[in-house]
């Protein structure tokens, strides 16, 4: 890397290097070399920690929100229902059970999770599309089915957190109810047809109760 | 395999270290054949001192440079790629307003899928990136090389023909990304049946330049020249072989992606930048750079520690630890040919602050080669695993390319073209008013642009890291700062819209004969208007 | 500094020991990893819809590569355990993206399993968020004054609609959509070692 001197196809002699106009005493500034023998030692210790600290952690084993149910204390299922809400319910419905106005109804003191049990499960297992009225307001969206992807546990997990949460204060369920639900609606392959059909099969509870419930939670 | 991994890391750090150590020493030592009196051969006999501007009253005097003459052809192909590098400027930013635009305004322009945000901001990058960006770096190249080799162009017909080809590539290219026609990878969109024609090109304009400096007439080559050679030496390479179709796949081929996406940057535009920066400042000012032997570090550096930065986009994901650790470090340690840069050019235009008044291409070049340093010391926080873990996947990212690729190269192309095209064509500018207009313009506009991103970018990347909050919020919270990006985009544009009407103007034939004085200018201004 | 030759080539040889570094190297530890057995190839549909997703830059916009716990809350988020190399076997070219003015997507299909819903969200995505500020498009989808044999309408809420019209996917968006619902990489991951644990290196330092 290092071109020995040699003389300059232009006959340009550079005899003459002790005049040298700008030239300093040392052409790097000690600052430069001070930093670059700083940022050395850094580089080392860096590389060095990230190395050993990288193999000294076993890597973790993580699998995407499928908290382990089976559980049989309240507040580890608990723990897995919120994890599972965040995973599969928080990204329409919001962390706080909001929902989002003229879009996604909410759970926070809604008829729908706080009532019979059944009418939630059932709304996990298959969704719902077209019109469904909670609090006053209308609404037109639609909700995925989960009963492929999440099992009995999971989904029981996931309800009770919602009717124990933001308000709401509606007993747990039991993995065995949604199981009951499954086989009820065996042959169903599809999302239930808004708010009328849900009246229909169960009972979703009068509005009076909801709106009070609803003011506590504001 | 812990072993031999740690082995390699270990391995690959001390040999840039022992590089740059004995680099450092055989500097010291003046090993190199090197002298301050080198760095003075850019400065013709009697200029020393003397401000050189062709757009300025301190200009007159100043003739164009004697050896090698200015030939019909060798302006044609000059301006030639002056001018489709500005209508690839035009093209691109406006892409890029439309783009930021929608960022915030998603159902504008979304009829149809040409239009899509995906798509348009594609085009932006890759117009821009080697439209722009790469024409003005490789015409201003074919001015600055043979004016320090002192030696005529070689093959100028056959640059013409790789311009051209460039041209065609760069159109061909944005057409197949609008339509839909693309390698998916960012920084390297274009199909390989593109790249082909791209590579081609490339090669006609890289193969005569080298033929060029071989044919040179002066002993040394001028650290200009360094940087350009190198550049033409290490493109085609990484530009061949990242866009090799069908060898590279998975996460192997997003390692691939980022190692060529940031050599763009740092082995493509960067050199370009510099290069031609360390040629027009000290130009312009009529004195050498501060230390001409500090350069080598700037240079060698970069070379060294620029060529592995490339993993830190891929920061917390899923490549080997060793990897990203090891483009971390090397992206700190690019502060010290950063800063023997900064010493070199910044101690010269900040002690000649009088030339910086005076002539408005140095502005553009002096706060460009500022912005360099600004960048890459930005760069080398960035990759600190404590600051990407907020910055990453944020706006603040964009903001950052943004000072590299248009606050540092592109303002250094504004004023390298500004210098040039009164020698070139031998006329002044028509209307030096729009110079320090267009100058102002995006200024404010990058300005307004690059801190709206920054902290927009930054309270996003907090956001998201904040498990407590809704994720949307992180997106949500942004909405304000986009919209200032907007406007700064657009004035950026318009000081483009001034730059290529000034440009068009002169080499229209408005504008008056050099050596004319400024009054005459004036005049023919008027009358013209 | 006054050779072309050697200048060049010791240029060249940089950028070649730093190609050895960050190409060759990690493409030799890479390329050994072996698919997951839980990992199922693109289906033809799936990767019709894959094209889609490149061609309109999805990737802009979105990444596909959940980070660390160690690192930030993308678990708690829903968008999936840490990825691995394992994880991108059949993805060619990669989409692990550098943006997140939208969600991570390497999970989607598990997160949001809905066909309907995905469709709905392509269309018009304020119809879902109405905050939203990504693109419809439009363009994948039909309007039709009715619904014909075997036509897949998408429920969009009448505001967002021309009026008394249905809309219709064309099978651009049906691929889309089934590109979209295969990505779900909550099997056990393999391999943790080779991705980049230098934040919970961080960690464990702190500790």
């Amino acid at each position: 890397m290092s071109e020995r001197r040699h003389k300059t196809n232009d006959g340009q002699e550079h005899a003459a290097e002790e005049f040298e106009p700008y030239e300093m005493h040392n052409p790097v500034p000690w600052p430069l070399i001070a930093l670059a023998l700083a940022l050395a030692v850094w580089g080392i210790l860096t590389l060095y920690s990230t190395q050993e600290a990288a193999q000294d952690t076993p890597p973790v084993q993580q699998t995407q929100g499928q908290a382990q149910s089976g559980g049989q204390q309240a507040k580890g299922r608990s723990e897995a229902g919120e994890a599972l809400f965040s995973s599969h319910c928080a990204t329409c419905h919001q962390v706080n059970g909001s929902g989002i106005r003229g879009a996604v109804p909410p759970l926070a003191g809604s008829p729908y999770v706080t009532n019979s049990a059944d009418v939630p499960i059932s709304i996990v297992l298959f969704g719902i599309e077209n019109e469904i009225e909670v609090a006053g307001n209308t609404y037109n969206g639609l909700m995925p089915t989960f009963g492929h992807t999440l099992d009995d546990a999971q989904i029981a997990a996931i309800v009770s957190y919602i009717r124990g949460n933001w308000g709401n204060d509606a007993m747990p369920v039991e993995s065995s109810l949604v199981s009951t639900l499954r086989e009820r609606f065996a042959g169903r392959d599809q999302p239930w047809n808004g708010g009328a059909e849900l009246a229909q099969l169960f009972d979703t509870g009068a509005t009076d109760q909801t709106s009070a419930n609803l003011e506590e939670t504001r | 395999m812990g072993f031999t991994i740690g082995t390699l890391l270990a391995f690959s750090f001390a040999v840039s270290l022992i590089a740059l150590a004995a680099l450092i020493w055989a500097i010291s030592r003046r090993q190199f054949n090197v002298t301050q009196r080198d760095a003075m051969m850019i400065l013709p006999e009697g200029e020393e001192g003397k401000v050189d501007d062709p757009t300025s009253h301190a200009s007159d005097g100043h003739a164009a440079p004697e050896s090698p003459p200015m030939t019909r052809e060798w302006r044609r192909l000059l301006l030639f790629m002056f001018i489709s590098a500005i209508v690839w400027l035009l093209v691109g930013s406006a892409f890029g307003l439309i783009a930021s635009l929608k960022l915030h305004l998603p159902d504008w322009l979304n009829g149809s899928p040409e239009l899509t945000f995906g798509r348009v901001r594609t085009m932006h990058l890759n117009a821009v990136a080697y439209g722009w960006l790469s024409l003005a770096g490789i015409g201003t190249a074919l001015w600055v090389l043979p004016t320090i080799f002192r030696t005529p162009l070689r093959h100028p017909t056959l640059i013409l023909l790789g311009g051209l080809l460039w041209n065609v590539g760069v159109l061909a290219g944005l057409l197949a990304v609008a339509s839909g026609w693309t390698e998916g990878l960012e920084w390297l969109e274009f199909p390989w049946q593109v790249d082909l024609v791209l590579a081609a090109g490339g090669a006609f304009l890289a193969v005569p330049l080298i033929m060029t400096a071989a044919a040179r007439t002066v002993g040394h080559i001028y650290v200009t020249g360094w940087y350009l050679l190198a550049a033409m030496a290490w493109f085609p390479i990484l530009f061949v072989l990242a866009n090799l179709p069908g060898i590279h796949s998975g996460v192997q081929e997003a390692t691939v992606n980022w190692w060529f996406a940031h050599n763009v940057l740092g082995l493509w535009l960067t050199p370009l930048g510099v290069g031609a920066a360390y040629y027009f400042i000290p130009k312009i000012i009529g004195k050498p750079i501060f230390s001409y032997r500090l350069s080598l570090i700037g240079f060698w550096g970069l070379a060294l520690f620029y060529s592995q930065v490339g993993i830190h986009h891929l920061i917390g994901g899923p490549v080997p630890t060793w990897v990203v650790t090891l483009s971390v470090v090397q992206s700190v340690m690019m502060l010290i040919p950063v800063i023997a840069v900064a010493i070199n050019q910044h101690v010269l235009w900040m002690r000649n602050l009088g030339a910086f008044r005076v002539s408005l291409p140095l502005r553009f070049i002096a706060i460009g080669a500022l912005m360099y340093t600004f960048a890459s010391v930005q760069g080398s926080l960035e990759a600190l695993r404590v600051i990407n873990t907020v910055t990453h996947f944020t706006h603040y990212t964009v903001g950052h390319a943004h000072l590299g690729a248009y606050a540092f190269v592109t303002l250094v192309m504004f004023g390298s073209f500004y210098y040039m095209l009164p020698r070139i064509t031998g006329k002044s500018w028509p209307m030096p008013y729009l110079i320090g207009l267009h100058f102002w313009l995006v200024f404010l506009g990058f300005l307004i642009y690059f801190f709206a991103l920054t902290i927009g970018g930054w309270l996003q990347g907090l956001a998201m890291l904040d498990g407590s909050r809704d994720w949307l919020e992180s997106m949500q919270l942004t909405v304000p700062y986009l919209e200032a990006r907007s406007i700064g985009g657009f004035m950026m544009v318009l000081g483009h819209l001034l730059f290529a009407v000034n440009v068009l103007s002169l080499i229209l034939g408005r504008g008056a004969r050099q050596g004319a004085s400024q009054q005459d200018v004036r005049v023919t201004t008027e009358a013209g208007a | 500094m006054n050779r072309i030759l050697p200048l060049v080539i010791v240029a060249l040889a940089i950028l070649a020991f730093a190609t050895l570094l960050l190409v060759a190297a990690p493409a030799a530890q890479i390329t050994s990893v072996e698919p997951p057995e839980d990992l199922q190839p693109y289906t033809p549909a799936q990767a019709r819809g894959r094209d889609h997703y490149v061609s309109l830059g999805c990737v802009y916009c979105h990444t596909q590569q959940p980070r660390d716990p160690a690192q930030g809350p993308d678990a708690q988020r829903g968008w999936g355990r840490p990825s691995t190399p394992a994880d991108y076997v059949y993805d060619q070219p990669h989409q692990l993206g550098t943006m997140r003015t939208g969600p991570d997507l390497l999970n989607v299909g598990a997160r949001l399993p809905s066909r309907s819903w995905q469709l709905t969200h392509l269309y018009q995505p304020r119809a879902i968020t109405p905050s939203s500020l990504m693109p419809g498009f439009p363009f994948l989808f039909e309007e039709k004054n009715s619904a014909g044999e075997g036509d897949v309408v998408v429920p969009v809420p009448e505001r967002y609609r021309p009026e008394g019209k249905v809309i219709v996917a064309r099978q651009e968006a049906l691929d889309l959509a089934d590109y979209l619902l295969s990505l779900d990489r909550t099997y056990e991951a393999t391999r943790l070692d080779l991705r980049d644990n230098g934040f919970q290196a961080e960690e464990a330092g702190n500790r």
